[in-house]
Formats: structure tokens, sequence, C-alpha cells
């Protein structure tokens, strides 16, 4: 398997191969973090042909670093975009479930204008995140980023299903009080 | 709604966040700042092997681990976080997870307890291998603080376990430096806190008298005994027996050169005691015995006992 910076190179020379190395090398990964989010493996493999699509448009001229991570992200972004087409439908996806988890530990503003900004927000969730246990925030990632179900995440961390439940309960805990001191509404 | 506004901001954390969850390994290495504890911790340890007794370890370990001795290493250190449960001052301990790590033992086995210990114990590498075992356990804590200084947070522990050859069963000896993680929105920078004061406080002397009797001794090492304290309002009053090892010079005694002698004095420490449990440097004191008999009197700062040139 050849290393990102020359699957970059071959995005910068338009051949082909870049996205077949690509999907060699991250493929599973795109594929996974779409079904947690879709619960439908046909969707999940038109949003990663579609993240595909969008990241040969991007490269050239984008050069990311970290690959992998910038690759996750396009994924993460066009299964949501689907996923909230598709609002109405019911999925039970691991990521239905994940969002019911945060909706308690949010605080709601008074009014539409308190909200916080989309940019600002994400500077406060990397504060959060960069205040936790490197354990935490691997599990709180997982979680609500990648959308792993608990036994994934006991797998990847070796902790007990169980006490992922109660890491996370915690965690959750946390941020609600991080985001209340700084009156951050959501 | 917010949950998905949320969402999409998290979507759009920086990529280090995301790298970082996706290449996290079970068995990573530990942070550079869970070894610093192992150093005074093996002084502990080498105190317990050398008085060779459960009976020592009860006594140094006080009523921290009430423990079931087993066949079973992990059960027994399980067993003692199950009774920490059931003190009055524990409000709720969730144990994640209790496991043997066979590279700590073979790292504190390999650098604190071959050679010197394991001579005058008469154990041989083969022993050592089947009756030393370090367990690690991951949990959550919380306590009462109205009747201890021990911190909130997740706790990584490691107990250092001995086999009784006959029985077969393993009992705890000691325990490592509390690396506790304090349950706090400000990011995890620095060493962590030690858990209890009496640690806080071993910590703070073993720092004080390396500075003061480094340029004269060698196999510096400390313990501390008779441990007792009272809190008044956010203010921890301790006293205890210190006992200062050191090896001799042989300066009267000429046999004693080389040999670990030691130094035992009353001490009282005061100090304010942060709502984290964490004792604030600045506040504490330390008070000596005045007194060779009797009831002590701590009227002596400890800096005042201190040898400006030993020569002298």
């Amino acid at each position: 398997m050849i290393d990102d910076k020359s699957i970059i190179e071959l995005f910068f020379a338009r051949s082909e191969r870049a996205l077949e190395e690509l999907d060699a090398k991250y493929g599973k990964l795109c594929h996974t973090l779409s079904l947690n989010i879709l619960n439908n493996r046909q969707d999940a493999e038109e949003c990663v042909n579609d993240a595909y699509l969008g990241i040969w448009n991007a490269i050239p001229p984008a050069r990311p670093d970290p690959l992998r991570a910038y690759v996750c992200k396009v994924v993460r972004n066009v299964s949501l975009k689907l996923w909230h087409r598709r609002g109405a439908e019911k999925r039970n996806s691991v990521y239905d479930v994940a969002l019911k988890e945060l909706e308690d530990c949010l605080p709601a503003p008074d009014t539409v204008e308190a909200e916080a900004e989309g940019r600002e927000l994400t500077r406060v969730i990397e504060g959060f995140l960069d205040g936790l246990r490197e354990e935490n925030r691997v599990i709180f990632l997982r979680r609500y980023w990648f959308s792993d179900s608990y036994a994934e995440i006991a797998a990847r961390t070796g902790i007990p299903e169980k006490s992922v439940s109660m890491r996370l309960v915690r965690v959750r805990k946390q941020l609600k009080r991080y985001l209340a001191e700084r009156e951050v509404y959501v | 709604m917010n949950a998905k506004a949320f969402s999409e901001a998290l979507g759009e954390i920086d990529g280090k966040y995301i790298e970082s969850a996706i290449s996290y390994e079970t068995r990573r290495p530990r942070a550079a700042h869970t070894r610093r504890w192992l150093i005074p911790l093996a002084a502990a340890i080498l105190t317990v092997l050398l008085a060779g007794t459960v009976a020592a370890a009860a006594i140094m370990l006080g009523d921290l681990w009430v423990q079931k001795p087993s066949a079973d290493p992990v059960e027994v250190v399980r067993s003692a976080l199950e009774n920490q449960a059931g003190k009055e001052y524990a409000l709720n301990i969730e144990v994640d997870r209790v496991e043997i790590d066979e590279a700590e033992t073979d790292r504190v086995r390999e650098r604190f307890i071959k050679g010197t210990i394991a001579d005058r114990r008469g154990w041989s590498d083969a022993h050592l291998a089947r009756h030393f075992l370090v367990v690690r356990a991951d949990y959550y804590a919380q306590y009462d603080h109205t009747q201890t200084t021990r911190a909130d947070g997740e706790v990584t522990m490691y107990f250092y376990l001995t086999q009784d050859v006959d029985s077969g069963a393993w009992t705890i000896v000691d325990n490592s430096g509390n690396v506790n993680w304090l349950e706090d929105d400000s990011p995890v920078t620095g060493a962590p806190a030690a858990q209890t004061a009496e640690e806080q406080l071993s910590a703070y002397l073993s720092d004080l008298f390396d500075r003061a009797y480094s340029p004269y001794y060698d196999g510096l090492r400390y313990q501390i005994d008779d441990y007792g304290e009272t809190m008044d309002g956010d203010t921890v009053t301790a006293t205890f027996l210190w006992t200062m090892y050191y090896l001799g010079k042989g300066w009267d005694v000429g046999t004693d050169e080389g040999v670990e002698q030691q130094v035992s004095q009353s001490l009282q420490a005061k100090a304010v005691v942060d709502e984290n449990g964490a004792l604030v440097p600045e506040t504490i004191s330390v008070l000596a015995d005045e007194r060779a008999v009797g009831d002590p009197v701590y009227s002596v700062p400890i800096e005042e006992t201190f040898p400006d040139q030993l020569g002298d």
C-alpha cells in the first residue's frame, strides 16, 4: 500500500489510480463511517463515491495533511447531508442514537440570536476536547464523530462496554458544565 | 435540532483530533508523567519487600486496601477496590478495568527488585518471574470531601503483588502513586496531583529532604509511619513519624560506611486543601517535635533542622 504523499501526487497527476489507492487504503474506514450514520449499505456506498468525487475535485489545489482525517471529514459531511435530506425516514443508525444522547447535555438558547455560530462552537468544542484525558477524548470522538457503537469503542479501547457507557455519561456531564460556564448555547 | 448543530460543529474540528481518534491503540504507551511516581513508589516497594511480611504491608497500607488474598491476582485487586467502595468516605467507585500489566511487571522487576533486594531475600530470577506481579486498575472514584482529602476523578493505579509460595495466594504489598486525572474542565497538563494528603506531604518532604541532604548522603529514601490527620475547614493537620534512610559515611563507626542508616523524627504538617483535594503548596508548613521524650511539642520549622554544612 502506498503512502499518503504518493496518493496525493497521483491526484495531482490526475491519475485515476489515485482513487483506487485511496479506496484500497481508506475505503473500509469510509464505508464504516458512512454506514454508522446512515444505517443503509447502498446509501453508504453512494456517499463514499460522492466523497471520492469531491476529493478528486478538491485535490489539487488542496494538499491535505493528514489525508486520512481529511477523507473522513468529507465522507462524514456527505453522509450527514444525505441523512438530513432523508430526515423523515426512520433509520435507527448509531448516529441517531448518539444524537439523542447529546440532546440532553446541550444548553438550549433563550433566543435564536443567542445561538453560537458554527465556527465559534467548533473552537469551543476543541477547547473542551483539549481538556479531556486522551482515553476519554478518543471515546467521545469515536461515539459522536465516528458514530461508533459501544461495542466497537470497547474493542478499540479495551474498556468494557458498560464502562464505555459510564465514561460517556460522565464526559457528557462535563460537556454540559463546560458549555454552560461559557454561556455557549447550541 | 441543537444536537444536530453541535454534531455539525464537531464535524469541523481540527484533523489532529480525528487522526488521534483513528490511530489510538488500546495498549498505548503511558504518558511520561506517570513515570515520575514510580521512583518514590519504588522506595516504598523496597521497604515492604525488605520487611518481607504481609504484616508490614498491612501496617504500611493502613486501612487503604482491605484485600482478600487469592490465587487470582486480578481478583485480589478487584476485591480491594470493591472494599474501597464500602468505606464511609467513598461515595462511588466504578471499576473500569483490572488486568495484569506484563510490561510494568518486567520493568519494576528489572529496575527495582533484581540485584540487592533479590540477593538479600534469596530470590532467584525464576522466583521473581513467578511470584511478583504488577496489576493495573482503571477506575472512577467519588469521595465525601468532608471526610477525606482524596480527589474525585478517574484513576489509574498500579498494584504490586507478591505470591506466597506455599499457599499460592497473591497479596497487595503496595500501590503506585495514584495517577489521578481530576474531573475538571481545565486542560490536563503537567504532573497529576498525588491523591491523598499523606502522599502529597510525602512527595513535598521527599523533595525538601533531597535538596537538603543529597549533597552529603547517597541512597536517600523516606518513609511515613503512624500517620494521622484532621480537617478543620479547608485546612488539614497531619502528624506522623518521618524516617530518612541513607548510606552511612562511616565517620563515627567505620563499619557503617555504605551501610543503610536511618533517622526518625516526629513531624506536624499543616496545609490548605483546595476543592480538588490538592494541598496548596505555598500553605504547607512543617514543624518538628522539639522534645526527645514525652508528648510531642511541634515548634521547630523543619528547615531549621537541615544542615548548612555537615562537617561543622
